[in-house]
């Protein structure tokens, strides 16, 4: 059984808004977060611009959510992806997993990062550049 | 029926969605010919474009319907 919340926002994402103290059950919390960075095709920018099929989205999250915990299982996890302008050192998005142990969360969040940039419905769609 | 258009394939077309009427199933090969006559600029996307049907990737042989939500998928590019 895993708890699972998925969460597509245009506001600003904060990592402590996504931590919490894991359940008695769990030894391992691991997170990770993905920020824009000031190159982009070699280009200084100022932020980035994401778009989404967003109910698709939600739903191909929570598809490789479960079709990876069944390999790995984890406790909870906790998905933020920011869309809309993300300027540069802002977090675009923050994964949370609890688990019994480490080694399930990191390898949860190795394979779930893989399979997000592979089959989740959400885009770049362009760059404010740096002036 | 309404498709669904996003990044380079909203560039392409100049429109976020395609409209065209269907009076019966088709498979999704049918459905992607279809759209190429109605808008041959997206001959090019096809071979790295996916088709979504109802929030879902379709399948091989997969039938769509007349009142399905159908997206193309460019590739993503997401995290």
């Amino acid at each position: 059984m895993m708890h699972l919340t998925i969460q597509l926002t245009r506001d600003a994402i904060r990592l402590d808004d996504c931590l919490g103290i894991p359940e008695s059950a769990n030894g391992a919390q691991v997170f990770f977060s993905g920020h824009v960075r000031d190159l982009e095709n070699d280009q200084k920018i100022e932020a980035l611009l994401y778009e989404a099929y967003q109910p698709m989205a939600e739903r191909e999250l929570g598809r490789l959510a479960f079709e990876i915990h069944r390999e790995h299982p984890i406790s909870t996890l906790r998905i933020v992806h920011r869309l809309g302008v993300v300027p540069v050192r802002a977090a675009a998005i923050i994964i949370c997993v609890t688990a019994v142990h480490r080694s399930e969360a990191l390898e949860f969040i190795r394979i779930f990062m893989n399979r997000l940039k592979q089959d989740v419905p959400i885009w770049k769609i362009g760059t404010l550049p740096a002036s | 029926m309404k498709i669904h258009l996003f990044h380079t394939l909203t560039q392409a077309v100049g429109a976020g969605e395609i409209e065209l009427t269907l009076n019966a199933p088709v498979s999704s090969e049918e459905l992607w010919d279809l759209l190429i006559l109605s808008h041959p600029m997206l001959k090019s996307f096809r071979p790295y474009t996916r088709m979504a049907c109802n929030h879902h990737y379709v399948i091989e042989s997969e039938l769509i319907h007349p009142d399905d939500e159908i997206a193309l998928i460019p590739p993503v590019s997401g995290g």
